[in-house]
């Protein structure tokens, strides 16, 4: 089946769209059971797009952005995937499902790139702070948001204007610097927590990140025991300082009397 | 004693905190590494920032500057951190005690809304929907989907910001009161906070090996971990916090980062 212009640039639409819903808006039409029927739509073929859809949904169930990392990426996998259903003559849903993983990784590694690359915008959004300028924030977060849109819209184009031979984008960036890019990512956070400590952080509270850290580290406590074993604590220093000013009243009223 | 009047007039109308609530929703702006959700919270409640502050240039800048920080929460129940924020900035609380909170807050938000949202409702919703797609055969499968997931959606965006606003504007007294107090408490589970985020969110690995007798050992499993797991994460944003107060660039830090990730990926010095 040929695909026409309108077809691709409706698939970029729609995929594009899609990638913002994944950070901002999060209605969630971006999961393949519903993108399946609407790229299934833009091509003619609404029963595949359905079908395929789901498949795709059932493989990727757990497929979700815990604290920020990336799993393969769905929006990408479930138009790809019905893109082939329906193109390729005779290819079994199964068949279709399998051949959009792969794209699903490059989109994986495009998204990584996109998160290094913004974090160097933050230090644009911390000028306009200087400034007091929202609208540059709002510029800054336009400019990011447009960004991801037009990388979607690309590689749905690619792929539904290439078909299979789309592949070849597949090793377009070297292993090497995908993984570089992985590991750059993973130390990121340790910046954007220095600032966030450099505000907060006092050295009478030095021995609460201490603990915080090693139940984390070493127990691996989830973050919702960690905050009640904080807030215990928190309880627990307000109760006996509440008790020492207590005491230091009573001397002073003692000396006070004495007096 | 005389009892504080609490009836004080609300500066934010119903429909105003609807309106931030939708603009919740773009928490995820610009959503990075290095500060995650920093640059889009300060995005979703600029309106009421704006608002609180009108001509106050300089108090403006003080709490741009506490919310342009690391930021990192489930992307709905951040509502209501927002609600909660803005009732405390309304009322003039002390800035270190809002980012205290804020980030007290956000950690163990962001651990519910993992585990209670992305973990067992999507994929219950999902899973439920797509079997219903497969059995009908029709779009029954994608609407389902859509209704069910968007009415908890947007029933926690926009009920829990009038919560958190109502909530915060109830407690704004007693913390305006006992500033110290509440001062020293939220700073307290707010740093156990990020002493947990380190390990949690900073990864960095050695991929180096080396030849005991006849044994090839990987250095980071053999030696780092069992000495202190997450050591490199913490000696890291210990270095970075170092620098940072002496007044090093960050964004040369970042581009820094960067290069480092490179370099010890085409060495294999430093493994993902």
């Amino acid at each position: 089946m040929d695909t026409s212009i309108i077809q691709i640039m409706l698939i970029g639409l729609v995929t594009g769209l899609a990638g913002l819903d994944i950070l901002v808006g999060l209605t969630h039409f971006h999961r393949p059971v519903v993108l399946g029927p609407i790229i299934g739509l833009i091509l003619g073929d609404v029963q595949i797009g359905i079908i395929v859809g789901a498949m795709v949904e059932l493989s990727l169930i757990g497929a979700a952005p815990l604290a920020g990392a990336q799993p393969p990426n769905v929006i990408i996998a479930g138009m790809s995937a019905v893109f082939f259903a329906i193109s390729i003559t005779n290819l079994e849903p199964e068949a279709a499902v399998a051949l959009s993983l792969p794209f699903a990784a490059l989109m994986q590694a495009f998204v990584t790139l996109m998160y290094n690359l913004f974090s160097v915008f933050t230090a644009k959004a911390d000028k306009a702070v200087e400034e007091t300028n929202f609208n540059k924030i709002t510029i800054l977060n336009l400019t990011t948001l447009f960004i991801v849109f037009i990388s979607y819209f690309i590689l749905s184009a690619l792929i539904a204007s290439m078909g299979e031979q789309a592949q070849i984008f597949v090793n377009i960036i070297p292993t090497w610097i995908l993984n570089g890019l992985t590991i750059a990512g993973g130390m990121m956070p340790a910046m954007g927590l220095a600032i966030l400590l450099s505000i907060m952080f006092k050295k009478e509270y030095a021995p609460f990140l201490i603990i915080g850290f090693v139940l984390s580290a070493f127990f691996g406590v989830s973050i919702i025991a960690l905050t009640l074993i904080a807030i215990s604590i928190a309880m627990y220093d307000m109760l006996i300082n509440k008790k020492i000013d207590k005491n230091k009243g009573g001397i002073s009223n003692g000396k006070k009397a004495g007096i | 004693m005389e009892k504080k009047q609490e009836s004080k007039e609300k500066l934010f109308t119903k429909k105003e905190l609807n309106k931030l609530a939708i603009s919740s929703a773009f928490l995820q702006s610009s959503f990075n590494y290095e500060r995650m959700q920093g640059t889009g919270w300060i995005w979703t409640i600029a309106p009421g920032l704006k608002k609180i502050y009108k001509d106050d240039k300089e108090g403006l800048k003080k709490s741009m500057k506490t919310h342009i920080t690391f930021f990192n929460c489930h992307p709905f129940l951040n509502s209501l951190v927002s609600g909660i924020v803005l009732a405390l900035e309304e009322n003039k609380t002390d800035l270190n005690t809002v980012q205290s909170i804020k980030v007290a807050l956000m950690g163990p938000l962001g651990g519910i809304g993992d585990s209670i949202l992305w973990l067992t409702a999507l994929p219950l919703i999902a899973g439920i929907s797509a079997q219903l797609a497969l059995q009908t055969n029709s779009i029954i499968g994608a609407i389902t989907f859509l209704v069910l997931f968007n009415i908890i959606h947007l029933s926690l965006r926009f009920g829990l910001i009038h919560y958190g606003y109502n909530l915060g504007i109830n407690a704004v007294g007693k913390i305006k009161n006992s500033v110290q107090i509440v001062n020293r408490a939220a700073s307290i589970v707010g740093l156990m906070v990020v002493g947990s985020l380190v390990p949690q969110f900073v990864h960095a690995n050695l991929g180096i090996n080396i030849t005991l007798g006849e044994m090839n050992v990987n250095l980071q499993e053999t030696l780092l971990d069992p000495i202190m797991p997450g050591l490199l994460p913490l000696i890291l944003t210990y270095f970075l916090y170092k620098i940072y107060k002496k007044g090093a660039n960050p964004l040369m830090i970042i581009l820094l980062i960067m290069l480092i990730g490179l370099i010890g990926s085409l060495t294999g010095i430093l493994v993902a």
